[in-house]
Formats: structure tokens, sequence, C-alpha cells
């Protein structure tokens, strides 16, 4: 029986095999996680795939997890890891399909529902580089250093990437005005 | 859709500066001269009102359904795998560990998977010609004693215990008799130490070893007492 622990704790008993703590950590943390992978594919079935997919791995990497960050944080990184990769392969089918779909929707709808939708079209526009940082950076409220650490990049190139991807989506949301 | 990184603001200002300005919080660089510049105040403007887009589709609720987590656990057990850390296994949850249950009267007993492995393995001890897939480093004086498990993989299912195992041979004897020799002992071995309903012993035949291969192994203490049956002379040629 999980009480309320803190995820050091759950994480402990979860890596001795004790798998309802290791439901409470992906209970806490499927928000967030789905959050992060809906921001970084713009598809709520893939978002979920993706999600399921992180804590799946995270489970089998379980062992090697050296408490070194937070429970939160490296589940974060299988998760962009995991984004990172679909997005890669997906590219190399017809992305452009999707993202020319969405635009052309965008006429259709009301007006603040077209901000919005004009910016998540913008996104999905943005190169995955440049996207994880800036959903790691404006979605998940992470420090720049944190999002260092997530992507395995240096701090520097992380503001670089997320500045020219903040340039970006100012331009797409000036274009749809 | 270009956007150059070094744009300017006809003041002078870097874009950039102003960008990075609204989105991360910050306090201006030069307030004295943003108050009171005109091309700095209406870009200002217009990137709030941009950025407030961002920040609205942040604070947007996000539901992530519960489903997940039926899923992501379905997942698991379905693996039924144990983390692969070298724990001691009685830290093991008992609901990880993969076993056979027996419904009796007075309460349920449960056989780890591993011990009908083991079984399994000891019954092959009783043919001398034959061991299963197992390292040198698991033999004792060349000999297989049945302390591992390698080559044996045993699974539980609602219709009975299926035993997969790898063996090598001596060369000499028909296969197909040996081999329904081993399985018609081990499913006799499993059954009488268990109970339970033995589907099937799926044999595969991984490799040949000729006796002058290899040298005479030394007796383990207390010879086998099975050695003197049919099949058990491995150095017949």
């Amino acid at each position: 029986m999980v009480l309320k622990t803190d995820d050091v704790h759950l994480l402990r008993a979860a890596q001795l095999g004790d798998l309802s703590a290791f439901e409470e950590l992906v209970r806490r943390h499927r928000t967030r996680i789905y959050r992060v992978a809906l921001r970084m594919l713009a598809n709520p079935a893939d978002a979920e795939d993706a999600a399921q997919d992180a804590f799946l791995q995270c489970w089998s990497a379980l062992p090697r997890f050296r408490a070194e960050s937070s429970f939160s944080t490296w589940v974060v990184q299988i998760a962009t890891n995991r984004c990172l990769n679909m997005l890669r392969s997906r590219r190399a089918e017809a992305s452009a399909e999707r993202t020319d779909a969405r635009a052309a929707r965008l006429s259709e709808v009301v007006e603040t529902r077209a901000e919005l939708e004009a910016l998540e079209a913008a996104l999905v526009r943005l190169t995955p580089e440049q996207r994880a940082p800036l959903v790691l950076r404006e979605f998940e409220g992470l420090s720049y250093e944190e999002i260092a650490s997530v992507l395995e990049v240096t701090v520097p190139a992380v503001k670089g990437r997320i500045h020219r991807a903040r340039l970006e989506l100012i331009a797409a949301m000036r274009q749809w005005r | 859709m270009n956007v150059d990184v070094g744009a300017r603001l006809p003041c002078g200002t870097w874009l950039a500066a102003l960008v990075e300005q609204v989105a991360d919080n910050l306090a201006p660089a030069n307030p004295e001269h943003q108050v009171s510049c005109s091309h700095c105040q209406q870009t200002l403007g217009e990137l709030e009102e941009l950025w407030g887009r961002v920040r609205k589709l942040a604070r947007k609720q996000v539901r992530a359904p519960y489903r997940i987590v039926q899923a992501v656990m379905r997942g698991i057990r379905a693996e039924r795998t144990l983390p692969s850390l070298p724990l001691p296994l009685e830290v093991v949850v008992p609901q990880l560990v993969r076993h056979a249950l027996l419904q009796q009267e007075r309460g349920s007993t449960r056989i780890a998977d591993s011990v009908l492995a083991r079984i399994a393995a000891l019954s092959l001890c009783e043919f001398p010609a034959v061991e299963p897939a197992v390292r040198a480093a698991e033999m004792v004086g060349g000999r297989f004693l049945g302390r591992t498990t390698s080559g044996i993989h045993v699974t539980v299912s609602e219709r009975g215990v299926v035993v997969e195992l790898r063996i090598t041979v001596d060369y000499g004897p028909h296969l197909p008799s040996l081999v329904e020799a081993i399985r018609r002992n081990m499913v006799d071995r499993l059954i009488q130490m268990t109970g339970l309903v033995v589907q099937e012993v799926n044999v595969l035949v991984e490799d040949v070893r000729l006796p002058l291969d290899y040298e005479e192994p030394v007796r383990p203490a207390r010879p086998l007492a099975h050695e003197s049956t049919e099949l058990s002379a491995p150095r017949r040629f």
C-alpha cells in the first residue's frame, strides 16, 4: 500500500520491484509528461503513445537510474528524447501535409481559438531541436540549466536555440495577424 | 520563415534583447532609453501581445487521460520482467516472481518458474550424454550437475507448463528417441513434484559433442545413481 510518500521513496521501492510504487509515480507525473509530449508532437494520440513509451522505458531503465537528478527531470528527459525520435522519423514521412492541413483550417475558426491554433501550427513548424528546449522553457518552466541537462547540451546552446525558436514563433504569429 | 537574429530597431536596440525581456520577464537592460523611445515602446507592445498567446497556451489546462497509467501498468505486467538488477530474490515482491499457482483446499501454493526450471535441469542430470546449453563456468569438472538453469526456459500458462530446452548431445545416440526419453523423464519429474500439467517440452538440439573432444571428466564425489540407464552410456564410441 502506498501512502503519501515523496518521489525518492517511491523510486527506491520501484527499483526494488514494487509495482504499486511505480504506478504511483506514473500517476503523479503523467500530466507533465503528457503535456510535454502534446506540445512536442501537437497530436493527442501521438502524445499518449509517447507518454506511455516514456514510462515503460523508464521502468526498464530503473535499475540504472542513479538519482543524480530528480525522478521528474529524468522522466522528462526520457519523454523528450522519445518525442524527438518520433519527430525525426515523422519528418521523414509527410509532415508538410499535416501542417498545411492545420494552416488551412485556421481561416475558418474563431478569433481567439485561431490565435492559439496559429501558435500551435507555428510550434509544429519549428525544428525538433528548437521545439524541445522551447517547450521545456515556456510550457514546463524549466530553467536554462535544467534544460541543458535534459538535452545534454551546454547552457549557451540552449539559450541560442530557445532564442531562435522565439523569433521564429514571433515571426509566424506576425504573419497570421 | 526567416528571422534575422541580429535585427535592430531604428534606435539601435537589439530586437533579441526585447524578445528576451518579454519572454523571460526580465528587467530592461536600459530602462531610461526604453521608457522614452517610441520604437522600443511600440515593439514591446507588439511583443507583449504576441507572447501573451504563448502564455495563454501555457496556461491552458492539459488533461492526461488516466488510461496512460493503465496502459503503462498493463505493459509492465505483460512483460513480467523484473528490473534487471541483481537483487536477492526475497526483496522482490512476490507478485513479480513468475510462478504457477495451485489452488488447494486450505490456501494457495505458488511454485516459482525458476523452481520448475531447476526440476527440469535436475531431471537432465539423469542423462550424462546430454547437457543443456550452459557455459563452461557453470559446469563442475566438465559435468553438468543441474546447478544452473541456462538453456532451460519455463513458462506457465493456464493450459499448463511449457518447457523450452536447448541441449548439446553426445555423438552417437538416435536423437528422436533420446529426446523423447528426456521429455518423458522431465514430464514425470515435474508431475511427480508439482502435480502440474506439463503441456509441452520443446527441445532444440543445438550441438553435438565428440566424446574424443574432451577429457574424461572428473567424477563427482557421489556418482549419479541413474548412470546405468540405457541412454546414459556416453562413451560408447
